[in-house]
């Protein structure tokens, strides 16, 4: 049967309607909606636990180190390219500026410095190895994250560095403005420079139509090579900043938190705000509240009690329906529908 | 061709009734109705975005048309929402739709086999009869390639044709009552589009029904035996083609007259001073020490059939493929591409041959597939300024008079000749020196056209040059101060002024390499 790409796009296009339409606001702003629902099933439910400054205070604290490991990973998914290694660069950044700190004695901003450019440099490993060498990127950014965790755990021998770090940084998770946790107010910062560079810059516009069509860019004198690398040394560099906020929300760098489990809800928010926002397409935007979705849920879920187990099974099965539903939304979108890759 | 009068007394094959289709506030289609006769050839034409693929879409089930609207075929009535892809099929309906789904990384058997079935005995592919049933359709279609190609090693019109052969397959089976074609020719050179069109013709005479869908309108009124006009969604005629004229149709399909403008054999100027672009013995792929001039407001054709060299060549130049020898000077300054950027930055620029694989953005606005060749005009201080962005597209939104909701409507929303007007307005916009054009009309309307002439005569008084690669030699007639020929990477001739016609570059492109000398 000759059905065609073309033909396949409209499948799914809004009936018409009216001058509102209902189906868009309800895609554009389902998870927003979704997640004032937990809000108030959960302050329904347990209102002296749930509903309280103090637990908001602990999601918003909790979840910014999440929040910008979730940008970062969203940067090359813009271009069409996965890297797994976030959480493993996380916490490498997180036991350089620690070790730095503790082992070497280095001041607070020398410390970070050489933790984020740990992230930088990762990520310039893994954009070489994908954009250069061709190689695809999920198992490119396996194999980098497995071989950073054996590092980290030879380092370490696996105990977390806690002595000998700058009170500045293991205090921040305590320190707030206005009553908002310093932590949320970073997240805010980095988020917007990263929205900026997405959306207000040639840069995160050539990205975009590296990911939509790479041979079209290559025409449009992309430098599609160069836009995917750099792709992957901004999220290397945001993970890396992850890191160090890592030390700040938990006092120390701990080697545990290099697993690929640690990024699972990341990776679902990123794909859970692509559902949202504008549909489709990963935003900075929809991505934080992705975060702020699953936070608040499992927040909500411990204080009803659940055994902790269910959190892996929410975690997990969020990631699996987000990108289900993202790649339908997709599907409206661009009219083809790809099996993941 | 054979007229259907014999048959005057059989009712219709296919019956359209009240057929409409919205999108949000676009009106796709609207009530229409019309039928077409059993065993003919019937055109359907119209402009840009005036619903015809829509209503293919409809008639195959991909895209189920509104509540109201019916099919009737061959006495069994469909309602239009509730057509699907497996009821059209069992209807014996067939498509080859605007932009064939082949598989670039399958065989060319495997393409075949996908749009039918694989033979098998237990549950195994038997190979040795797929290839031969693929050969003999090969053969039958008189298509130049093997069962074991891989379909993206061949070239766009190979893939036309091989999707056109796959839908037509099973023709002799009786298991096909109607084939629909929506632009099968669209990027066909004459010589191939001489064979689709006998295939058509016999397929016809088997008493079979067509639809045919093209906006080359010779080719329609020497091909069919009635057309049906849509305009905005709206049915304006069903009649014989009998009688029709061309500038008759073209008043159908726009709603009034047009002068067809461009007359390039009498306002050619003369190329003043230096030429634009010196190209001297260039050798790579399949091109062999090719030399030729462009002067500055010159248009340069290039007339070859598929796999003459013509698409690298506009792809060396360029800088999209490297060149083995030779060399290449710009107003007096020799210049090496070592990528398409370098091209761009001293002035080039390509309308692409493939429009969905390498021109748009698919998945981008309108907005955004218009302005990423030029990103940097917006740009202050590494920020892209949307306000002004904004307001330029819409400036060649109406100068190009691209039909679309609004500058921020997806690209995939647009008809396939609004699209192509958007890739050209891409780069025109850029005000190139030398514009390199690939089958710059393909699918675009004959109003549409004209505007698109118009914009590239526009800038050829200031200075810009153009090569143009076409595979519609009236085209090239049309616009072309010269025209070389290539063939097998070499040129072969040379054409000027009142030279320039469809037959004189038919024969030198097909003529052997003593004949053209
Ligand atoms: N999914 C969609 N969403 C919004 N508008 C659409 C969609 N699909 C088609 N349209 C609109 O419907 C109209 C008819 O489009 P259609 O593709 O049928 O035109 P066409 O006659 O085939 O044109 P062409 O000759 O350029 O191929 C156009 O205005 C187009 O923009
Ligand atoms: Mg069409």
């Amino acid at each position: 049967m000759t059905m065609v790409k073309e033909a396949k796009h409209f499948a799914n296009a809004p009936k018409g309607s009216g001058s509102v339409n209902w189906t868009e606001f309800f895609e554009r702003s389902g998870l927003i909606l979704l997640l004032l629902l937990v809000i108030v099933v959960f302050a329904i439910l347990r209102p002296n636990t749930f509903a309280t400054y103090a637990n908001f205070r602990s999601i918003a604290t909790v979840q910014p180190v999440m929040a910008v490991t979730a940008i970062a990973l969203i940067v090359p998914l813009i271009g069409g390219r996965f890297d797994v290694s976030v959480g493993a660069t996380l916490g490498l950044s997180a036991i350089v500026t620690a070790s730095a700190m503790s082992h070497f004695q280095l001041p607070l901003a020398a410390a970070i410095g050489l933790g984020v450019l740990a992230g930088a440099l990762i990520g310039t490993i893994n954009g070489t190895i994908v954009a250069y060498l061709g190689v695809n990127s999920i198992i490119g950014t396996l194999g980098i994250a497995t071989i950073l965790g054996g590092v980290v755990t030879g380092y370490t021998n696996g105990i977390p560095i806690s002595s000998g770090l700058s009170p500045i940084l293991t205090d921040i998770s305590i320190q707030s403005v206005l009553g908002i946790p310093v932590l949320f107010l970073l997240m805010a910062v980095i988020a917007v420079a990263v929205w900026f560079v997405l959306t207000q810059t040639p840069y995160g516009r050539n990205l975009a139509a590296v990911g939509a069509n790479a041979d079209s860019a290559r025409l449009a004198g992309i430098r599609s090579k160069s836009v995917v690398m750099r792709s992957f040394v901004i999220a290397g560099a945001l993970a890396g900043i992850a890191g160090v906020l890592q030390i700040g929300a938990q006092g120390n760098a701990g080697p545990q938190l290099v697993g690929i489990t640690f990024i699972l809800p990341a990776l679902a928010a990123a794909f859970l705000g692509a559902t949202t926002w504008q549909p489709g397409r990963f935003t900075v935007q929809g991505t934080i509240i992705g975060i702020f979705f699953l936070g608040t849920t499992i927040s909500g879920l411990s204080l009803v009690g659940i055994q902790p187990w269910i959190t892996d099974v929410f975690n997990g099965a969020a990631v699996v329906l987000a990108i289900a539903l993202s790649a339908q939304l997709r599907r409206r979108r661009t009219g083809s529908l790809d099996i993941g890759s | 061709m054979q007229k259907m009068t014999e048959r005057a007394e059989v009712t219709s094959a296919l019956r359209i009734r009240n057929l409409s289709k919205s999108f949000g506030q676009t009106q796709a289609l609207d009530k229409v109705s019309f039928e077409i006769r059993p065993g003919t050839i019937h055109g359907l034409l119209g402009g840009n975005g005036s619903g015809k693929s829509t209503l293919i879409k409809a008639l195959a089930g991909v895209q189920p048309a509104d509540h109201g609207g019916s099919f009737e075929f061959l006495g069994t009535t469909v309602s239009a929402d509730h057509m699907t892809p497996e009821l059209s099929r069992a209807l014996g309906l067939r498509f080859v739709h605007q932009n064939p789904a082949v598989f670039p990384s399958m065989t060319v058997a495997e393409n075949v086999a996908i749009g039918a079935s694989f033979p098998t005995t237990a549950g195994k592919i038997r190979w040795k009869a797929l290839r031969r049933h693929t050969q003999e359709l090969l053969d039958r279609f008189e298509i130049h390639a093997r069962a074991g190609d891989m379909v993206g090693d061949l070239r766009q019109a190979e893939q036309t044709m091989i999707a056109i052969a796959r839908a037509l397959q099973d023709a002799d089976e009786n298991a096909v009552s109607a084939l629909v074609l929506d632009e099968p020719t669209a990027s066909l050179p004459d010589h191939e589009v001489e064979i689709l069109l006998d295939a058509v013709r016999r397929f016809a005479a088997a008493g079979h029904t067509i639809v045919y869908v093209s906006h080359r309108l010779d080719e329609v009124i020497q091909l069919t035996d009635d057309v049906t006009v849509l305009r905005d969604g709206r049915h304006v005629v069903t009649r014989p083609s009998e009688g029709l004229s061309e500038s008759g149709l073209i008043e159908l399909i726009v709603g009034h007259s047009l002068e067809k403008s461009y007359a390039s054999a009498q306002a050619a100027p003369a190329p003043l001073g230096a030429p634009r672009l010196e190209v001297r013995n260039l050798s790579g792929g399949p091109l062999r020490d090719v030399s030729f001039d462009v002067g500055r407001g010159e248009v340069l054709g290039i007339a070859g059939l598929l796999g003459s060299g013509r698409t690298e060549l506009l792809r060396m130049l360029f800088g999209d493929l490297d060149r083995e020898g030779g060399t290449m000077t710009l107003d007096g300054n020799a210049v090496e591409f070592a990528e398409v950027r370098e091209a761009m930055g001293t002035g080039v620029a390509l309308v692409p041959e493939d429009r969905n694989r390498e021109g748009v953005f698919q998945g981008l606005s309108v907005r955004q597939n218009l302005s990423i060749a030029d990103l940097g005009r917006f740009t202050r201080a590494g920020r892209i300024n949307g306000t002004r962005e904004r307001q330029e597209v819409r400036q060649s939104i109406n100068d190009y008079r691209i039909k679309t909701a609004d500058d921020a409507a997806l690209i995939s929303s647009l008809s396939g000749g609004n699209q192509q007007k958007v890739v050209m307005a891409r780069w025109l916009r850029r005000k190139p020196r030398l514009l390199l054009l690939d089958e710059p009309t393909q699918g675009v309307d004959v109003g549409a056209r004209e505007d698109l002439y118009a914009a590239i005569r526009a800038s050829l008084s200031d200075g810009m040059s153009v090569i143009a690669v076409s595979s519609d030699f009236d085209e090239l007639a049309q616009i072309c101060d010269r025209v070389v020929v290539l063939r097998d990477g070499c040129i072969t001739a040379e054409l000027r002024g009142k030279d320039i016609t469809r037959q004189q570059m038919t024969h030198l492109v097909l003529a052997s390499g003593k004949d053209a000398a």
